[in-house]
C-alpha cells in the first residue's frame, strides 16, 4: 500500500481494542500482540471494532514509501534511497504472498526512514555548531 | 520496555476517546502550518532564514531534493514553471505526499479514512531508477543536463 497513513492502528486479535505501535501486549486484555500470517487486520473474524472495510489488498503491510520519498527530498541523505528499495520489496513480497517477508522489509524501510531523519537532524546540528564556533 | 510501562503508555490519552496516535497526527498537521508560512514569506534565495544543506556543503553535489524549498516558495507564489525548474521531482512527488498527508490527518480529525492505493512493485523500482538517474544527471555540468540542476 503506497499512499497510506503508516500508523494504521494495530488491533488486538483477542479483544479487538487498539494497540499502540510497538507494544508487545494489549493494554485492554493483556494478550500478547501477535502479527502472525494467519492474522489479517480487517478480516479476522469476531473482532467487532469500528474500523471500516479494508480497501485494496486484504493484508495491510505499510511500505513507508511516502516517508522514503520525503527523506530523499528533505533530509539530503542518500539513506532515503535504501528506504525506497525496502518499500519496493514490501509490495513485491506482498504481491508474491510472502507476508512475513513483507513485514520484515516494512520494518527495514521504517528503520531507514528514521535513520534518514536522524542523520539529517544530527548533520544540521553539527553543521550549526561548526558554523557558530567558526563565527566566534 | 517493560510490560507495565507499555500498558501505561497505551492508557495515556489527552482526551477520553481520542487515542494518542490521533493527537500525534493532529499536532503534526498543526506543526506544518508555521513551516509552510515561513516558506511562503521568505525566499530561500535570501541568506539567513534557512539552514544550509549539509550534503551540498560537504560534497558540492546536488542531491535529488536540492531546490525543494526554493521550488515550494515559487509554487506558493504561483510560479509553476520556476517551481519545476528548481526541482521537478519534488513537484511530481507533492501530490503523493499531499495524499499521504491527508490520509494521515483526516482520520485523526473526522475518523474517516481515504482509500489506500497498492502500487505495483515494478512502479516503485521504476521510481528508484528515476530518482537515481535524476540525482546523477542533474550533476552533469553540460547543457541539456544543467536544466535539471536547481
Amino acid at each position: 500500500m503506497a499512499y497510506d497513513y503508516d500508523d494504521d492502528p494495530i488491533h488486538c486479535a483477542t479483544c479487538g481494542s487498539e494497540i499502540e505501535p510497538g507494544a508487545r501486549f494489549c493494554a485492554n486484555c493483556g494478550a500478547a500482540a501477535q502479527t502472525s500470517p494467519s492474522f489479517t487486520p480487517g478480516y479476522a473474524p469476531g473482532m467487532g471494532y469500528e474500523g471500516g472495510p479494508d480497501y485494496g489488498e486484504p493484508v495491510h503491510v505499510p511500505n513507508h514509501l511516502v516517508w522514503a520519498i520525503a527523506a530523499t527530498l528533505c533530509c539530503c541523505v542518500p539513506t532515503g534511497i535504501v528506504a525506497i528499495v525496502y518499500a519496493a520489496q514490501v509490495n513485491g513480497k506482498l504481491a508474491a504472498g510472502d507476508y512475513n517477508g513483507a513485514l520484515s522489509a516494512s520494518n527495514s524501510a521504517k528503520t531507514w526512514c528514521w535513520v534518514s531523519l536522524g542523520l539529517g537532524v544530527v548533520a544540521a546540528v553539527v553543521w550549526g555548531i561548526v558554523g557558530l564556533t567558526g563565527a566566534i | 520496555m517493560s510490560t507495565i510501562t507499555t500498558i501505561a503508555a497505551n492508557r495515556l490519552e489527552l482526551l477520553p476517546g481520542l487515542p494518542l496516535w490521533r493527537w500525534r497526527f493532529a499536532l503534526l498537521g498543526l506543526a506544518a502550518l508555521p513551516c509552510l508560512a515561513l516558506v511562503f514569506a521568505r525566499n530561500p534565495e535570501e541568506p539567513g532564514y534557512y539552514p544550509p544543506c549539509v550534503f551540498y556543503a560537504l560534497t558540492g553535489l546536488h542531491c535529488p531534493g536540492c531546490g525543494t524549498l526554493r521550488g515550494l516558495h515559487q509554487l506558493m507564489h504561483g510560479n509553476l514553471l520556476a517551481a519545476f525548474g528548481y526541482n521537478p521531482y519534488t513537484m511530481l512527488a507533492l501530490p503523493i505526499i499531499g495524499y499521504a498527508y491527508l490520509s494521515a490527518l483526516l482520520p485523526s480529525l473526522s475518523g474517516r479514512r481515504l482509500p489506500t492505493v497498492f502500487l505495483h512493485p515494478a512502479l516503485i523500482w521504476g521510481l528508484l531508477a528515476a530518482v537515481l538517474s535524476f540525482w546523477a544527471l542533474r550533476n552533469v555540468p553540460v547543457y541539456p543536463f544543467t536544466v535539471l540542476a536547481p
